[in-house]
């Protein structure tokens, strides 16, 4: 604030006084940028650190069912594809990084497998809160 | 001059798997442990069983981990987050916390 009220002609141009307070203003916004980010880190670090304490144990647990196809994909030689053609698709087994795969789009289990197994695990709970148990 | 090898790898490779399977039960036994803590929190904070909460929230909890996985494609590298070995499974839980 000091800088925004001081003479005129001892300024520097890039601090005269409507400079001063764009200047003023575009470190409010960088602050206001700073404090949201600490924030939302603040709450991201809370969240994981409950998730960590409180969801880990029991996604742990239907993980055993959820994850055995990612499971069995990853430790599998052989990665399945799907081929798209002009007319026609096809599947293809082969090795893991031969050439008959090139060209294919690998199974979501091989490209994603923690992404499938939370899919997977969120539809067995939802079929086991349905069950009531 | 040949050397048999099989009998000390087949015996270290036994030896693996005891201790293996050994730090696998100690991982059992210790989730096992945590889950009894949890349930014990859940029913003097919330007054509710921990495994009817996880039930009635676990389906959205996993649906958002599985979007947060698909947007931040690299969380796919810890493959460890599908694995059977509790050591192993929170090892990269604390990956991906860190």
């Amino acid at each position: 604030m000091a800088v925004v009220f001081a003479p005129r002609e001892s300024l520097p141009a890039e601090l005269a006084p409507g400079r001063s307070v764009a200047t003023l203003i575009v470190m409010l916004a960088r602050l206001r940028d700073v404090v949201m980010a600490a924030a939302l880190a603040l709450i991201m670090t809370i969240g994981l650190l409950l998730w960590l304490a409180f969801v880990a144990p029991a996604q742990w647990v239907i993980n055993g069912i959820a994850g055995a196809p990612a499971r069995s994909m990853l430790q599998s030689p052989m990665t399945a594809a799907l081929r798209v053609g002009d007319r026609e698709w096809s599947f293809v087994n082969a090795p893991r990084g031969s050439a008959a795969l090139e060209g294919t789009t690998p199974s979501g289990y091989v490209q994603r497998p923690v992404s499938m197994k939370g899919a997977l695990g969120a539809v067995v709970l939802w079929l086991l809160s349905l069950a009531g148990l | 001059m040949s050397v048999n090898t099989s009998r000390p790898a087949s015996r270290s490779s036994e030896a693996y798997s005891r201790r293996s399977f050994l730090s696998e039960l100690v991982g059992v036994a210790l989730v096992i442990a945590w889950y009894g803590a949890i349930d014990f929190i859940f029913h003097g904070w919330l007054h509710v069983p921990y495994h009817r909460w996880y039930l009635k929230n676990g389906a959205l909890i996993s649906l958002a981990f599985a979007f947060a996985t698909a947007a931040w494609s690299d969380l796919n590298r810890l493959t460890g987050l599908v694995a059977l070995h509790p050591a192993r499974y929170f090892r990269e839980c604390m990956i991906l916390l860190a």
